[in-house]
């Protein structure tokens, strides 16, 4: 397993939500993008802590009922807010 | 063959230098990839199971009186997957396969002077693996996969036996399911068409209509099951323009590529909007087939969601249709829900004995019905509508 792999399924998390909620295809795409674009993978090994906790963020983003989804809708940082991991393991691009 | 094992050998990785007699592995429960592994096994299911079989080898006009398949689908999805093992934890990416096997007869009888009907029964198994590497020989990925997916073909021919066999542990599930019918012929001209009505274990009440092959075809629209998977080809079949270019089949196909669904987050009252987010796949496809006897020609460019080449084939075969292999590349577009990057994928097709025997690796057939498949695999053996088209064309050159 690639570290970063945990930081992938975040994205696949928020696309399929987004898409399962609102059958758009291209928002999809754009929200996986922009959590390309815009956050940084802090996760280096997948030894230092098990792989499993660090899970618990996408697990977090794919359990957002369509009223979350709607309510977060392009922002990235009110999707992270569904678990605290997600603050661990994906920094804004240019933040300290 | 010798690409199949190469192939899964490669995409082993996960625990191999600590097999399963030292581990004890679990796929991370919640993530996006296990909803997916839900979606592949209904679509499996689906797609091989008892009712496929008898719309593609039993019901058709042409069709054949018994019938079976065993079909395996290897590298349909990777999930996250910790292994406590004796010298610590370990993290992976574990691959998923999914087995398939079906039996069904058409047993015939006369009714009056001119009129024919004809019972029909299937059965299935279908079902998901997950492997990890062990010292055990009967553990082997191929050898148990290939063995589940024979082992079912005796209990397909007792669809009854559907509802004691349904099991899920995890990932990995095992289902039955079953279908009895009558298949009535039109009584003034019954090579005109048939209507068949039956019971499938898994969805209740079936019918399908089955019409003469025609120039134009459209009978993918009328079978209940095909428009539950929302495929339908509009176009024309079998032109012969000059007698060495062989046969021209053009024609357009829509496919829905639907997103997984996390059922267990989904209240009942949002479910219905739970309908509408499919991918459309809008394809045209131009098939010159038996070129000079020997040589076939497909492409296939999409419309929608952008415009692409979908798929490109040259294939060779004998005049006999003994052996027929294809090679050519694949692409699908990106779809993120899946997490899948798309882009183009070098691809085969071998098919021997009359397609009895076919080996496939990324398909484009096998990427739209699991599109979140990375690198897939695709061995089946038995009888299918191509394996049937392939014996006539073998007749009838």
């Amino acid at each position: 397993m690639e570290p970063d792999q945990v930081c992938s399924d975040v994205g696949f998390a928020i696309s399929a939500r987004t898409m399962e909620c609102t059958g758009d295809p291209d928002l999809a795409a754009a929200r996986d993008a922009a959590l390309t674009r815009d956050y940084r993978c802090e996760v280096r090994s997948v030894e230092d802590v098990p792989i499993d906790r660090y899970y618990h963020c996408p697990i977090a983003v794919y359990d957002l009922g369509c009223k979350a989804v709607e309510r977060n809708g392009d922002d990235l940082d009110l999707w992270l807010e569904a678990s605290w991991v997600c603050d661990v393991i994906l920094t804004p691009k240019g933040a300290e | 063959m010798i690409a199949l094992f190469a192939g899964l050998a490669m995409a082993q990785g996960f625990l191999d230098g600590d097999p399963l007699e030292d581990c004890a592995p679990r796929v991370i429960a919640g993530t996006p990839g296990v909803a997916v592994t839900q979606q592949a096994t209904r679509t499996n299911a689906q797609i091989y199971g008892a009712v496929a079989l008898a719309e593609d080898t039993l019901l058709p006009l042409d069709g054949v009186p018994v019938s079976f398949r065993a079909s395996n689908i290897y590298n349909v999805n990777r999930l996250p997957t910790v292994a406590a093992c004796r010298y610590g934890q370990r993290y992976g990416m574990a691959a998923m396969d999914m087995f398939a096997t079906s039996a069904g007869a058409a047993i015939p009888f006369k009714v009056g002077e001119e009129g024919e009907l004809r019972i029909v029964y299937a059965g299935s198994i279908t079902g998901t693996l997950m492997h990890f590497p062990s010292h055990t020989w009967a553990n082997n990925r191929v050898f148990s996969s290939e063995a589940m997916a024979f082992a079912g073909i005796g209990l397909g021919y007792a669809p009854f036996l559907a509802p004691l066999i349904d099991r899920e542990s995890g990932p990995q599930t095992v289902a039955a399911d079953g279908m009895l019918g009558l298949q009535f012929f039109n009584p003034w001209d019954p090579e005109l068409g048939a209507l068949s009505l039956g019971y499938v274990y898994s969805s209740g009440l079936y019918s399908n209509v089955s019409v003469a092959k025609l120039k134009v075809l459209a009978s993918a629209l009328l079978t209940q099951e095909l428009s539950e998977l929302a495929m339908a080809k509009l176009g024309f079949y079998g032109i012969v323009a000059a007698e060495v270019l062989g046969r021209s089949h053009l024609y357009v196909r829509r496919k829905l590529i639907e997103p997984p669904t996390a059922d267990q987050t989904v209240a009942p009252q949002q479910q219905i909007t739970l309908l509408a987010p499919r991918v459309d796949l809008h394809t045209v496809h131009y098939e010159q087939r038996n070129i000079g006897g020997w040589v076939d020609i497909d492409v296939t460019g999409a419309m929608t969601p952008r415009v692409f080449l979908h798929e490109g084939w040259l294939g060779v075969h004998d005049p006999t249709h003994m052996v027929d292999v294809r090679v050519g590349v694949t692409e699908l577009p990106a779809l993120p829900w899946y997490g899948i990057d798309g882009g183009r994928k070098l691809s085969y097709d071998i098919r021997a004995v009359y397609g009895f025997v076919s080996l496939s690796r990324n398909d484009a057939d096998t990427l739209t019905n699991f599109p979140y498949a990375q690198d897939a695999i695709h061995l089946q053996f038995g009888v299918s509508s191509e394996a049937i088209q392939a014996l006539r064309d073998a007749r009838n050159p």
